[in-house]
């Protein structure tokens, strides 16, 4: 598995006195922190592989929060994201929770509340980013597999015996579990169980109803 | 004299009033009599509802006076005839009617004077007056004052509620317009206060770690709490300036810096309308005489007028409302309020009605309480709609309105 990733706070508000504070607030506690002072700017400037979570106000000239998070959603841009506001605005809230918002801060909040929430965010985007890295590396493995060896595999993980495969595949039921054994250890996967939660992670889940 | 109180029965008119002057050829020789006609004028004055005085022309002792005046004081002819008039005046009206009374000796024409006057029961009744001074013919000697009087307390009375009803109108469209404000007056104060408690709680943390900052790492971040304390204070202030109930007072005005602070003011306003607003006054224009809060009221209401009509949503272009200023003749300027908002499609004078509106909860009297705001200050309000889309609105002021 890769190094963890570093991960920043981006903070997008209009209002530089609230902005240059959270920074400063943030810092404090040693969160590595970016301002923007629009949603078009941070938008301009965030690219998908960024990992962190995101602070922004709803409020802004411009774009609003509302907006440049449905922006983000289209661009696959899924960093948790805490959203800020001025008013006890519940239309805002819900609409900024059913986009999948992780939060709703009401201004002006609790400086422990706030790091809390981002402390938060930033541990489910490095679980998310955990889990894609497992994702990538199993998918990796399994694009090293051969013909036969991924033909042994969706066998198995359908519940298939060694003989069932050698007959279905037309061959020696030794040459089956010559495949077999390369492949686990390609996988990396200890026992039939791990194999088929990778399968899972593949999404070659939905083929088994289908065979 | 536009409203008199003729209320009084007319009793025992003469009969030649009812003759027509015209028709009987055979009194044409009676009614061209000079005596005939003065005692005919005489005999109008008895029945008219105005009160006819003469006066004597130093003491203002009344000579003569017509029944009427029973009806608009409560003395008979015999109680008044040889008071003084001085003795009758409201005490704070005598100064104001010697300052005046050479107009009535000196100048030809005839003198209008409106004035308090005591009537028998005590109390003080408003009197419009006509007077006229007569000479004697030869030696051009004033022999005494003929005076025309009726009662105006009505008139009067009506003009000082209207005024009032007037100056609760603009206060209550003031503090509606606070109202509408105090929502984004919260947010305003959020930002300051959310920044404030951030900077503070910043320090504390740091000062709890190992190594604690230096002094030069926080003194930058406590001159930024300074500040932004201060800037809390001055939204609080701006909005107590618009809450304040004031006469109007006339001081010279920089209208670039107004409308900058009441940009500033409808910002939140303009945010939730996703409205961009921009000051294009000059800022070298000449001061204006003008009272503040008034001028800000006008301006205010056509600005948040202006950004309601650009609404659009939040993940729209956002549209423009923009002020620009220019003079004119050198004694004017001319500042317009320019949006891309719906404009109007119907006549630009019905925007002005009172209680005319196009918005759901609107009293329709924000652009008659502008109008009659920027008039009482010499100028004028005006609406066009733009080609282009949305509306302009011209507010023409004097620079000097007295």
């Amino acid at each position: 598995m890769n190094n963890e990733p570093v991960q920043n706070v981006f903070v997008v508000d209009d209002d530089a006195d609230v902005r240059d504070s959270l920074k400063w607030l943030l810092e404090s506690v040693g969160l590595q922190t970016v301002t923007y002072d629009s949603a078009q700017y941070f938008l301009e400037s965030c690219s998908a592989d960024v990992q962190g979570c995101i602070l922004m106000d709803v409020r802004m000239p411009g774009m609003s929060g509302l907006s440049a998070q449905k922006k983000l959603f289209e661009r696959g841009i899924s960093l948790p994201l805490i959203m800020i506001s001025g008013h006890a605005d519940v239309d805002m809230a819900v609409t900024a929770m059913t986009q999948g918002a992780l939060t709703f801060l009401q201004k002006p909040f609790s400086d422990q509340s706030l790091i809390d929430h981002v402390q938060q965010a930033l541990l489910l985007n490095l679980n998310n980013w955990k889990q894609a890295a497992q994702v990538h590396d199993i998918r990796a493995h399994y694009q090293s597999l051969t013909k036969r060896e991924r033909q042994v595999f969706e066998g198995v993980v359908v519940g298939h015996a060694n003989q069932e495969i050698a007959d279905l595949l037309g061959i020696n039921r030794k040459t089956v579990e010559g495949h077999r054994s390369h492949m686990m250890a390609k996988m990396q996967a200890n026992s039939l169980s791990e194999l088929v939660q990778m399968s899972v992670a593949l999404g070659l889940v939905k083929s088994f109803g289908q065979n | 004299m536009i409203l008199s109180q003729r209320n009084l029965p007319i009793k025992n008119a003469p009969a030649v009033i009812k003759t027509d002057p015209v028709a009987p050829k055979s009194g044409v020789g009676a009614l061209t009599d000079d005596a005939e006609r003065n005692r005919l004028l005489a005999e109008m004055a008895e029945q008219s509802t105005d009160m006819i005085s003469r006066h004597t022309p130093d003491e203002w002792r009344f000579i003569y006076a017509s029944p009427a005046v029973e009806h608009l004081l409560g003395f008979s002819v015999e109680d008044i005839v040889g008071m003084s008039a001085y003795e009758l005046y409201h005490p704070d009206d005598v100064d104001d009617f010697k300052r005046r009374r050479p107009s009535v000796y000196y100048e030809k024409g005839f003198y209008t004077h409106t004035y308090r006057f005591r009537c028998k029961d005590g109390h003080y009744t408003w009197l419009e007056s006509t007077s006229r001074s007569i000479r004697d013919v030869t030696t051009g000697d004033l022999k005494e004052i003929l005076v025309v009087s009726r009662d105006v307390s009505r008139r009067i009375e009506t003009e000082a509620r209207v005024l009032q009803y007037q100056k609760e109108l603009n206060r209550a469209s003031r503090l509606a317009a606070m109202g509408e404000m105090a929502s984004g007056l919260a947010h305003e104060l959020n930002q300051p206060l959310t920044a404030i408690v951030n900077y503070a709680r910043g320090i504390e943390r740091r000062l709890n770690a190992t190594p604690p900052p230096s002094l030069e790492d926080i003194s930058p971040i406590l001159q930024r709490i300074t500040s932004t304390a201060l800037r809390a204070g001055g939204i609080l202030h701006r909005m107590m300036d618009f809450a304040r109930k004031q006469e109007p007072v006339r001081e010279p005005l920089d209208l670039h810096r107004l409308i900058d602070n009441l940009i500033d003011f409808s910002s939140s306003s303009a945010n939730q309308h996703n409205v961009l607003l921009a000051n294009h006054t000059p800022s070298d224009l000449p001061p204006v005489m003008a009272d503040q809060v008034q001028l800000e009221q006008v301006f205010l209401n056509l600005l948040l007028n202006a950004i309601e009509s650009s609404h659009s949503e939040p993940d729209h272009v956002s549209r423009q409302v923009w002020v620009d200023a220019s003079l004119q003749n050198h004694d004017r300027v001319i500042i317009s309020v320019i949006d891309q908002g719906e404009g109007f499609s119907n006549d630009s004078e019905q925007l002005f009605e009172q209680f005319y509106t196009s918005k759901p909860e609107g009293l329709g009297m924000g652009l008659p309480i502008s109008r009659s705001l920027v008039e009482a200050h010499g100028g004028q309000l005006t609406a066009e709609h733009r080609l282009e889309g949305g509306a302009v609105f011209r507010v023409m002021l004097p620079l000097d309105c007295s």
